[in-house]
Formats: C-alpha cells, structure tokens, sequence
C-alpha cells in the first residue's frame, strides 16, 4: 500500500488536473443540459404537429443508442469531413444532446401532470403561449422535476468517464496512467470508484439540501 | 464499400451485444430480486447491507467497475473471463437500480391485502409469491424498460475488455476502413434497431400483463 501512496503522491498535480476536467466537463454539461432539456421540452409541446414528431425522434434516438457510438463518431468520424475537434468539445456536444433529450423527457413526464384548465385559463387571460409557457408551464415543471434533473447530474459525473475512451484527460484516464506505471490495476480502480463515490455524495448531500428549499410547503406531489 | 455492407458487417457483432445484454439482464433481475426477498426480512443488518450495497453501485460509473472486475481483480488472484465481467459489472449496477425499482413497487401494495392474505392463512412465502411479486412486477414494468435500456446502452464497453460485439467490429472496421463516419454511424443505426426491438418486446409483454383500467403513474 505505501509503494501505492507514494505513487499516488508522486502523481498528485496530475491526479489533480485529471479530476478539474472530471468536474469541468461535468459541470459544463449539466448547465447547456439543462437549458437544452428545456429547449427541445419547448419543441416537444409545440402545437405543429411535425415539430412534436422531430423532436420526439430526436429524444427516442438519444435515448435509445449508447453515448459511446455519438462520441466515437464526432471524434473519430467528422474528421473525413475535414472537422477536427478536440476531446472536450466532442465531449460537451454529444453530452448536450444526451443529457437534454433525457431531461426533456422528465419535463415531459412532469408536463402531463399539470392542469391543463391552468394552461386555458391562461390563455384566455391573454397570455401569449410563449408567456403561458415562460410563466405557468415552465415553473411548475422544472420544480416537479428536481428529483429527476439532479438525478440526471448524478448521471452526469459517471458518465464523464467514458470521455477517457476517446482520450479526453479526464480522471479515470490518469488514475489509469498510474496503474499502467505501477501494475497496481486493482488499487488503482478501487481508488477511482471511491473517489466517484465521494463526489456523487456530495452532489446528493445538495441536492436533498435543494429539494428542501425549493419545496412548497402543504404540497404534495 | 456501400453503406450497406458496412450495416452487414457490423450487425455481425449485434449477436454478442444482444446477449451481453440478455445476460446482463438475467442476471440484474436476479440480483434485483434477492433484494427484495432480502427486505422483506426487516432484519437490521440485512438492511443495512442492501443500503450500502445500492449506494456503492449507483454512485460508481460502470466502466470503473468493469476495469475493476476484469483488469483489477487478477491482481489479488481472482481472474474473471471479459464476458462474465461484463455481465457481473453490468448485473450488479442495474440490481442496484431495479433493487430502488421493486422497493418502491412493494411499498405501493397495499398493506391491508396483505394483513386480509395472513388472515386467510398464507404463509409469508406464500404471501411474498403469490400477492408482492405479481404486483411488483406490474408496476415496476416502466423503470424495468428504463433499466434495460440503460444496460444495452453499456454493452458497447464491452469491446474494452474484447469481446467482438457492434463497437468492436466498428473499431477494426473503421482502422482497416478510414471510413469512421459511415461506420459510427452504422453502429448507431443498429443500436436503435436494437433498442426497438427490446421495446416492441416489453411493449407486448406489458400488455400482455395490463390489468384494463388500472393505472400506474
């Protein structure tokens, strides 16, 4: 264990960048994910139908493929078409649209639990429907979905390890490198898993706190 | 090479991603389900283990455990063959999830059937088998689609611990290929097919379960 610490000491500013782009990456996509999730909600309650239709293949595409397949094919696929990016942004685009075709659909569930006289009456008071949705819709929505969307963040952070598959120097790759100095593969990975698992807890100990503050009081949902 | 030998080539591979994710399955289902079973002893301890168990499987990323299992676990002598890893890793994470899955199911089944059951004489397994389970399974059918879904979405890690599934064929594909675009995108074609076909299967099976005019939130 101590040639392992040493190691891990020796390694430290590494480890250290490894787990800022962890949490840069995560954080970055929670946010353009949330607002994402909140655009193509917007499209998905549109009152053209061929809109509905798109978006809802949009959400059903995201959902049903795996995020590895979006990532090899921007980072390994655009370049025949003479795009060129880099990891991080490859990460953060097929990201985006993962994690808001998975929070649009939260929205969705969310959706049709309103009262829909909610949705008329404001109509007839003369909102327009970009304001109905700006002011009655969206509010009620995003606070019946926050067990869902930090749940999603939850989500994110694990997922930020696949990026190390299309060599983004994320955590996982560095703790990684080390193992593939040192042999010590099992020590290595068990150190990675609880470090995942102190983050993930300190994004639930918030959460709870969030849910708390945000809850009406006397309302059941 | 036309696209759609491209498609050909890859849905070669659709064979070992179909039954990871079977196998996955299977085994998430058992596990999930011994969760269950375990719960409803109310023992302290068993509790408790449950607690930590769901905590350290939901909050771990799958591909760390895979890592784990299949390049970590040789290194204190337990050598595990990459598809029984994948199916370890991936079952282990999903019982985890349908384990909060079925406990929120159980706590759905109303009490006083249960106290009517012991009344009538049946005896606890009974009870567990013959009222829990089949409304378990009824409601927990949405976040059991849901968790499927989630693993045949993992199986592509698969090809990290080499087993020759779709993301490994499209891999050497791509190498011998260049052509990354058409093949990526290939892959994602048949992950979808994929992915309908499991649903279209739930779907039936749903149905095929529906209890008419009861409705599960």
């Amino acid at each position: 264990m101590n040639v392992f610490l040493n190691d891990l000491i020796a390694y430290w500013p590494q480890i250290l960048m490894g787990l800022k782009n962890t949490l840069l990456l995560m954080a970055v996509m929670s946010i353009t994910g949330f607002f994402g999730g909140i655009g193509v909600f917007y499209l998905s309650i549109s009152k053209w139908e061929i809109v509905r239709k798109w978006t809802q293949s949009y959400i059903s595409f995201f959902i049903g493929t795996p995020l590895l397949v979006h990532l090899f094919l921007m980072y390994y696929g655009l370049p025949r078409l003479g795009i060129h990016l880099s990891a991080f942004t490859v990460c953060v685009i097929g990201f985006t649209l993962n994690v808001s075709a998975y929070n649009a659909r939260y929205l969705m569930t969310a959706y049709r639990g309103l009262h829909k006289s909610e949705l008329d009456a404001a109509l007839a008071q003369g909102f327009t429907p970009f304001e109905t949705f700006r002011l009655i819709i969206l509010p009620q929505v995003l606070r019946l979905s926050v067990p869902s969307l930090t749940n999603q963040v939850i989500q994110n952070i694990k997922d930020t390890s696949v990026a190390f598959l299309i060599q983004y120097p994320d955590f996982f790759t560095q703790m990684q490198e080390i193992a593939a100095v040192n042999f010590q593969f099992f020590k290595a990975y068990m150190t990675a898993g609880l470090v995942y698992m102190a983050m993930v807890s300190v994004i639930v100990v918030a959460a709870r706190k969030m849910e708390r503050q945000i809850a009406l009081p006397g309302l059941q949902t | 090479m036309t696209f759609w030998k491209i498609l050909i080539i890859l849905a070669e591979g659709a064979g070992y991603t179909i039954l990871v994710t079977i196998a996955a399955m299977v085994a998430g289902l058992a596990v999930g389900l011994l969760t269950a079973v375990l719960s409803r002893l109310h023992r302290k301890y068993v509790d408790i283990f449950l607690d930590v168990y769901k905590y350290i499987f939901r909050s771990i990323p799958v591909l760390v455990i895979l890592f784990l299992v299949y390049f970590g676990l040789p290194g204190i002598g337990i050598r595990v063959p990459p598809f029984l890893s994948m199916v370890v890793s991936l079952g282990l994470v999903s019982g985890a999830y349908l384990a909060e899955i079925f406990r929120g199911a159980m706590a759905a089944v109303s009490n006083n059937e249960m106290m009517a059951a012991e009344a009538a004489g049946l005896k606890r397994t009974q009870i567990f088998s013959h009222i829990i389970l089949p409304q378990m399974f009824r409601m927990s059918v949405p976040g059991m689609i849901n968790e499927f879904t989630s693993i045949l979405k993992y199986t592509p890690f698969a090809y990290t611990v080499g087993i020759p599934e779709i993301m490994k064929a499209a891999m050497t594909l791509a190498a011998m290929t260049l052509r990354g675009l058409e093949i990526y995108l290939a892959a994602g074609i048949i992950y979808f097919v994929i992915y309908k076909g499991f649903i279209m299967m739930f779907a039936a099976v749903e149905k095929k379960f529906h209890i008419p005019g009861l409705l599960v939130e």
